[in-house]
């Protein structure tokens, strides 16, 4: 889920595919269907929950939501139980 | 012979310039100013900049403990608002030196030819150097953002490595040391926004103290707990107090209501 991250977080070409066709990118890692589910629902506390690093989720949201949209990732990670560094 | 002549400490939060919650930023942005200022009063013309990687320049493919640009710098590659970006003058030939004489140290360097900062270096460089270049940077990353993450003990050792490596170089350059990491802050996770001052308080007074070792004495466990996972970045401040050496003095401290950061800003004093 790391390496589907790291690549739509940092290259423009696959964040603008994930945007317009999520499930066609995402098939490309090897991804579990829940953890699939997880990335294209942007399901940031389950992310969390499941140990992704913190770096990529918030990093996620604020590429797919625009850098303005910190309030409502804070709301959406409020009932997650953790993460990690 | 090139010398160190001064070190500073400062934060980097972007939510500073992206400011979503529209608070005036210009306390914080004066701090900048302030070490600007400063920097410019020593006649500095090098700095070793070290900063902490976001998950935005190295992936799961290759996270290397410590990491140094030997040729060409450009950034920061996130785009913020009022801080440029493209082309940023290093110093090839001064980042080298600190790579061999780190290698002849047995400090594993990663290196890269090519270096494409992320905020953490480019906020310092592009709010606290001059514009037209003429302090060059020698970038410097340390693992504090992602694990695995470089011990704070061997980050603290590492400026030791890097002030040897200055003082050894044939130029004749002015060098400052800039630790980039944040105070209290929790990236990404459900406690985002809180800052602990007394954290804070607690890590600015070892600065002043020139105290090191209480730093360095802080389980992982214990600052995850009390300063959150970007306090980690005490790394960053720890390698710059390696590699200057003194006491120090805070600045400003802002605990900035736009941002989610514990905003601490301090001149290292150069050792006795």
């Amino acid at each position: 889920m790391e390496m589907a991250l790291y690549d739509i977080t940092t290259k423009g070409a696959v964040r603008k595919r994930f945007v317009a066709e999520p499930r066609e990118v995402l098939s490309g890692y090897g991804l579990e269907p829940p953890e699939q589910a997880m990335l294209e629902g942007l399901d940031v506390p389950s992310l969390l929950d499941a140990g992704v690093s913190p770096m990529l989720t918030i990093g996620l949201w604020m590429c797919v939501r625009g850098p303005q949209a910190l309030p409502e990732y804070l709301k959406a990670v409020s009932d997650s139980r953790g993460g990690k560094v | 012979m090139a010398t160190i002549v001064g070190g500073f400490l400062m934060s980097h939060d972007p939510l500073v310039f992206i400011n979503p919650r529209k608070v005036d930023p210009s306390p914080v942005l004066a701090a900048y100013e302030a070490i600007g200022e400063r920097v410019r009063e020593l006649e500095a013309t090098a700095a070793v900049v070290i900063g902490a990687d976001h998950y935005i320049l190295f992936g799961p493919t290759c996270l290397p403990q410590m990491a140094i640009g030997i040729g060409d710098v450009q950034g920061p590659v996130d785009p913020l608002p009022g801080v440029d970006r493209g082309p940023i003058r290093g110093n090839p030939d001064l980042a080298r030196h600190i790579m061999d004489v780190g290698h002849g140290e047995g400090f594993d360097w990663a290196a890269a030819k090519s270096m494409s900062v992320d905020h953490s270096i480019g906020v310092p460089v592009r709010r606290c150097l001059p514009a037209d270049g003429s302090v060059a940077t020698i970038p410097v990353y340390l693992a504090a953002g992602v694990e695995p993450l470089i011990r704070p003990r061997r980050a603290f050792d590492l400026g030791g490595s890097i002030r040897r490596a200055v003082e050894t170089f044939s130029g004749s350059d002015r060098v400052v040391v800039i630790g980039s990491g944040g105070l209290s802050h929790w990236v990404g996770l459900p406690q985002m926004g809180r800052i602990n001052k007394a954290f804070d308080r607690m890590i600015l007074d070892a600065v002043e103290r020139g105290d090191p070792e209480a730093l360095i004495g802080l389980s992982d466990d214990h600052v995850l707990e009390n300063g959150g996972n970007g306090a980690m970045e005490i790394r960053q401040l720890l390698c710059a107090m390696g590699a200057v050496g003194g006491a120090g003095r805070v600045i400003a401290y802002e605990p900035w209501p736009g941002g989610v950061t514990g905003l601490g800003f301090a001149e290292l004093g150069m050792a006795a």
